[in-house]
């Protein structure tokens, strides 16, 4: 297939059939219209059954314009390219033993979080997409969303080898769908992901296409590889720049999928703009994760997450996305205001956050050297020592009974109903506090980390209020391995059931540090 | 505390990977936009533009010095501001306030 | 307070995973030191309903007390939610009003 044929007149006049090459746009019609077909003896209702029931009114399906023609022989062939390329990288890394060659083994623990809360969600994503290749009535959709749900099923497998080849020699790494299913911070991911596959295609579409393939996946990736190049991690670097590749389809996707149904129905206008606003909040709650990472896990640092919001969301997202969208009765996303009020603390209170839990984690955490605290002060002059440093030295002095000869929070914290994290996100008008807010529903009072979590509960409670919440589950006990001998039996066997083994506490305590220091020894300075 | 005023740009941009065949799409970007910019990142080149972003097969070519097709472009992108206004065997332009 | 329904292809109603009646006897209640960002967050924790205050400001200082500064406070004011509150050490969470779900909050006098 890539020929056509025409009609044409030959050199004796007489009229013949004459090969002619496609064009992209004629091959990709032919791949994805000529295929389907409208039926005869079934009600289309009956196909499509979850084409209406979210109010999205579509006049006609023909107005779809593919925007990324992809036919599928150049799908196998240029995705079985990045594989190859991909695996070449990662066996040459692992032949030369690549992993000595990082900055310094706490760069891993950025790579934990990755393997842990991501990589789960690209299969997720494999399973959404799926759903969307089968549920949307329109051709063109569909066939992108089937490229799609083969692309994050490849980004899990690419990502499960890379972290794969950590595994043998360090901590974290070893049980990623197991824990991703239990453990407290992961519930975080895990809630964002199952929210999006509980709605329907067009919501999910507009979640995951455009609210987060879109608006937040620079957030994650490009600044976040970058960080894996600067450190010596070429498998995450590939792997990252790899499914990224992919991303630019995948924004592709959302963003027309957005601009179609805006212009197929008025009607649409406020049911998207809706969803803008809750997928933007949920979205960017779960990358405070990343700016956790990259402001206190890189030993070389890449940029900061302040500089990285400006980039991504302000220039790019603000004056760019959201200025062309203007046309169609669409505004920035509510709480957006927010995001950029906390910018210059979001980073700091995550990371607080986790250094606190760490003896509950399948991670390392530390406090930052001084030339890291440094580093902090200058990205960030008017919070970092103000608010965060003296936080790290009163860690230092203060000892608990566990290892690490630091400060732990000895208690569980309270979580918020819709992101699920712990609620200290810095009041910014007041940032010797956390923001707290709560609502009563039917009798029962539910909290908050902030103004877009409550939005999102009042606007559908029914969904929110079956949040499976780690901190309340520990307390009805559901979350042990065997039931407790004792008050100091209690976290023990919940760290059993979530198979936590060498991975947590300090990272200067831990085998990965005792090894990475073993490894160098031979060096004339270990780096920290 | 006050949100912190920043200027902000519009621009429309393409991430390309530092790869031996990233390099050269690079190049043939540069040529046939005068006006292009370029911020050097690890891993990755970005290039942007106040407008527009044209890339033309016949000067990734000459640039490669063998043939390409313009979906070979997916091998070297990682990301991207703005829209895919046109893509066909000659050419791929992006730029906003397009319909696509 | 105008709440949202779930759109969905059946009437989208469900019991609470967190209600009270799971914890029994029990109540879940927060505590929040005000001005302290030592403390990440408010902590979480189960308790009889019937526990007497003194016992519950003794469980939570096994958190609180970690804090040097601690120990220095003699005296505490309290807060339920944002309101006002004078605990009294014999009397219960329940007869001092708190419910399943509640935070006290409380910085040095």
């Amino acid at each position: 297939m890539g020929y056509t044929y025409v009609k044409v007149k030959n050199k004796g006049g007489a009229t013949v059939m004459a090969k002619k090459k496609l064009t992209l746009a004629q091959k990709y019609h032919i791949y994805t219209r000529g295929l389907d077909w409208e039926p005869t003896y079934v009600n289309k209702k009956d196909i499509y059954p979850y084409a209406e029931y979210e109010g999205i009114k579509i006049k006609d399906w023909n107005k779809w314009e593919d925007p990324f023609r992809m036919t599928v022989d150049a799908y196998w062939k240029y995705q079985a390219e990045k594989d190859r390329r991909f695996y070449a990288i990662l066996d040459g890394f692992i032949q030369n033993q690549g992993h000595l060659t990082l900055s310094d083994a706490r760069y891993l623990n950025s790579i934990k979080l990755f393997i842990q809360g991501v990589t789960p969600l690209e299969y997720m994503a494999h399973r959404g997409f799926a759903f969307v290749a089968r549920h949307l009535p329109g051709a063109g959709p569909r066939t992108a969303g089937f490229f799609q749900s083969m692309d994050e099923l490849r980004h899990t497998q690419i990502e499960v080898h890379a972290g794969s080849n950590f595994n043998r020699y360090y901590d974290g790494f070893h049980s990623m769908t197991h824990m991703h299913d239990r453990v407290w911070y992961l519930s975080v991911p895990k809630s964002y992901f199952d929210d999006a596959v509980t709605a329907g295609p067009f919501e999910y579409i507009t979640a995951i296409s455009f609210s987060f393939e879109y608006a937040l996946t620079n957030l994650l990736f490009v600044p976040f590889m970058s960080g894996a190049a600067y450190n010596g991690d070429t498998p995450t670097m590939t792997f990252g720049f790899s499914a990224q590749s992919d991303e630019s389809r995948h924004m592709t996707l959302g963003l027309q999928v957005v601009k179609f149904l805006l212009e197929q129905h008025e009607d649409n206008v406020p049911i998207i703009q809706a969803w803008i606003d809750k997928w933007w909040w949920r979205g960017y709650r779960l990358t405070s994760l990343v700016a956790a990472m990259m402001d206190y896990m890189l030993p070389k640092r890449v940029m900061s997450w302040k500089e990285s919001f400006e980039l991504y969301i302000e220039d790019q997202i603000l004056e760019g996305l959201f200025r062309d969208l203007e046309k169609y009765g669409i505004r920035p996303p509510l709480h957006m205001e927010h995001s950029i009020k906390e910018k210059e603390f979001l980073s700091h209170d995550v990371y607080w956050i986790l250094f606190s839990f760490t003896y509950a984690a399948a991670f390392h955490t530390w406090i930052p050297n001084e030339a890291e605290m440094e580093w902090l002060s200058e990205k960030y002059p008017r919070t970092f020592n103000q608010y965060y440093r003296p936080l790290y030295e009163k860690a230092r002095e203060v000892k608990t009974p566990l290892p690490g000869d630091r400060f732990y929070y000895l208690s569980l914290p309270q979580l918020c109903q819709v992101c699920q994290i712990p609620m200290g996100f810095s009041d910014p008008d007041d940032p010797r506090n956390v923001v707290q807010r709560h609502v009563e529903y039917k009798g029962e009072v539910y909290h908050f980390c902030s103004d877009g979590c409550k939005w999102i509960f009042e606007r559908e409670p029914e969904k929110y209020i079956q949040s499976w919440l780690p901190v309340h589950e520990i307390y009805k006990g559901n979350c042990f391995a065997e039931p407790p001998k004792g008050p100091d039996d209690v976290v023990p066997q919940v760290l059993r059931w979530y198979n936590i083994q060498t991975d947590n506490f300090d990272y200067f305590v831990s085998e990965d540090y005792k090894n990475w220091k073993e490894w160098h020894k031979d060096m004339a300075t270990v780096v920290v | 505390m006050t949100a912190v005023e920043t200027k902000r740009e519009r621009f429309v941009a393409v991430d390309i990977q530092k790869s031996e065949d990233g390099w050269n799409v690079l190049q043939a970007i540069l040529k046939d936009n005068p006006g292009a910019k370029i911020d050097d990142f690890p891993g990755y080149y970005k290039i942007k533009h106040p407008e527009k972003l044209l890339i033309r097969r016949e000067t990734v070519e000459n640039m490669m010095g063998r043939p390409w097709d313009t979906q070979e472009f997916n091998l070297v992108i990682i990301s991207y501001a703005g829209n895919f206004a046109e893509w066909d065997d000659e050419k791929i332009l992006i730029q906003w306030d397009t319909h696509m | 307070m105008a709440f949202g329904e779930v759109k969905a292809l059946y009437k989208y109603e469900f019991e609470p995973r967190d209600k009270a009646e799971v914890f029994g006897d029990d109540i879940i209640v927060y505590a929040y030191w005000i001005d302290n960002r030592f403390f990440c967050s408010a902590s979480a924790w189960r308790v009889p309903k019937n526990m007497k205050w003194k016992d519950f400001v003794n469980q939570i200082s096994s958190l609180y007390g970690l804090d040097p500064e601690y120990k220095n406070v003699k005296k505490w004011e309290w807060f339920h939610f944002d309101e006002s509150f004078k605990p009294e050490d014999e009397k219960t969470l329940i007869e001092l009003g708190l419910r399943h779900k509640s935070i006290v909050k409380f910085k040095p006098a």
